[in-house]
């Protein structure tokens, strides 16, 4: 796959595929390379796309507020751009899909959910999902963490913010999971297929009856004076859904699995609140839960040396800017305690992670859950199994668990043990 | 130490807050920063600092 050659003074061209098996079982070799000998090389894949590795390539890319456009439909709606490569079939997220001023219009109707203000107020709920999510399994003794913990912990509490019903969870769920691990050919399909008629139905009945959450906001919403289309409510619900299901479930995934190989940090990332705040973005830096995310580059411009054009298309890796050796220090290690830390995990520029706030108090609840009644647990490395590939997402199919069973705690939300 | 955010650059990462809690203040809308009092003496000056280092769209700037 890392066959670069210099075809043209210019450019230095590859056969690199994100979706490759390749890529996947050896990421962290394949990004340095590429990093060292171009950090904007081209690939003749999925059409033709520059591939950004570097540190500062993401900074020129995107913080340039109007160089990269991360519209997916043209005038016509034709399916151009936005954020992965190759498209995938069905309608745009919104707002990580759109543009300014559009952008900007959608993003004011959903920041509110989720500032640092309004996250914190749902603490105590948040951390009540996560003991009962904790209280499902802890008198087993064994586990899928990924299934079992990761997975529900964060839909439920996604859900449960835009007020959809949480017995929908796995709806949801499960297309989002198995998306994650189907070929590249089929990327979409089941979403199209049994996600997005389900959010129709629930719109229109939310329409006639109304109920509390951010689905009956933006219903009620009346930006610029004009209600939301219900496509445009549901490519915002999608929006949240996948932002707030794989990425925080990939996010405990990886740090549960090092966790398990190092055991000295435990007691700290329980007791110590700043530290574990410090190592939660050292966290989403070594693990970049999201791991390629694509642009379309809207006006000529040199960056990193290469001369890019009007209309190319752009594939940045998080995964590899975030282990840039000119800016993180050791950057394949793990080091809990580093700050500053200006990791790029949650993305840089307007698109900027929406949940970010939301999804460092999941993990943070759901991890402290884990490491105080489990204390012992251990991942069977044999039967934990990674995702296929690398390409958006970078989770875990599964990882199982084994620990000494403990009783369950009472919470003011046992009702929520019906949905597990 | 004079502090200020560049509200053009702030996306929200939130970092410099946890840098220098008491220097920065996040908005309730978007979590964007600002800097109430952008006036930064003695035991704060640090965390400033590395509030500035760990910002990942350069959007903390001081003047000594």
């Amino acid at each position: 796959m890392m066959n670069v050659e210099s075809r043209q003074k210019e450019r230095v061209d590859s056969d690199f595929d994100h979706y490759s098996t390749e890529y996947a079982e050896n990421p962290h070799a394949v990004e340095h390379e590429m990093r060292g000998k171009c950090p904007m090389a081209w690939s003749e894949r999925h059409g033709g796309f520059w591939v950004a590795t570097s540190y500062e390539g993401f900074q020129r890319a995107l913080q340039d507020l109007d160089l990269c456009s991360s519209e997916k439909f043209d005038a016509e709606g034709n399916v151009v751009g936005g954020q992965s490569i190759p498209p995938y079939p069905g309608s745009r997220m919104i707002p990580d899909e759109t543009d300014p001023p559009e952008w900007a219009m959608y993003r004011r109707l959903v920041s509110p959910s989720f500032a640092p203000a309004a996250v914190e107020r749902r603490r105590a709920a948040v951390e009540a999902f996560a003991i009962e999510t904790v209280n499902s399994v802890i008198e087993k003794g064994e586990a899928d963490f990924v299934h079992e913990i990761a997975s529900p912990v964060t839909a439920l509490i996604t859900m449960d913010i835009l007020g959809l019903p949480l017995g929908d969870w796995d709806t949801y769920s499960g297309p989002i999971r198995r998306n994650a691990i189907c070929d590249v050919s089929m990327k979409g399909v089941e979403i199209s297929e049994r996600i997005y008629p389900r959010l129709a139905e629930t719109v229109a009945a939310r329409r006639l009856k109304p109920e509390t959450g951010l689905v009956d906001e933006l219903i009620a919403a009346r930006p610029e004076g004009e209600a939301l289309s219900d496509q445009t409510i549901i490519d915002m619900i999608w929006q949240i859904l996948v932002g707030g299901f794989s990425t925080t479930s990939a996010l405990l995934s990886w740090s549960i699995y090092y966790l398990d190989q190092h055991r000295e940090d435990h007691q700290d990332l329980i007791d110590d609140d700043r530290f574990l705040r410090i190592a939660t973005e050292e966290f989403v830096r070594w693990s970049s839960p999201v791991n390629t995310l694509a642009r379309t580059v809207t006006r000529d411009v040199e960056i990193e040396g290469q001369q890019i054009s009007a209309g190319d298309r752009m594939l940045f890796m998080f995964g590899a800017a975030n282990r840039d050796p000119k800016v993180f220090d050791s950057p394949d290690e793990v080091q809990l305690e580093r700050f500053p830390n200006r990791h790029l995990g949650w993305g840089t520029g307007i698109h900027r992670c929406l949940g970010s706030n939301l999804a460092r108090l999941v993990f943070q609840e759901t991890l402290r859950q884990v490491l105080r009644r489990m204390p012992d647990f251990s991942v069977d490395q044999e039967r934990a199994q990674r995702e296929p590939d690398r390409a958006g997402g970078n989770g875990w199919i599964s990882l199982p668990l084994r620990f000494t069973p403990g009783p369950r705690v009472h919470t003011e939300y046992a009702y929520l043990s019906e949905f597990f | 130490m004079r502090v200020e955010v560049d509200a053009d650059r702030c996306q929200g990462h939130t970092l410099c807050a946890l840098a220098a809690p008491n220097v920065f203040e996040l908005d309730d809308i978007d979590g964007h920063s600002s800097v109430p009092d952008q006036s930064v003496v003695g035991e704060y000056e640090s965390d400033v600092r590395i509030a500035v280092a760990t910002c990942p769209e350069r959007a903390v700037r001081i003047e000594e």
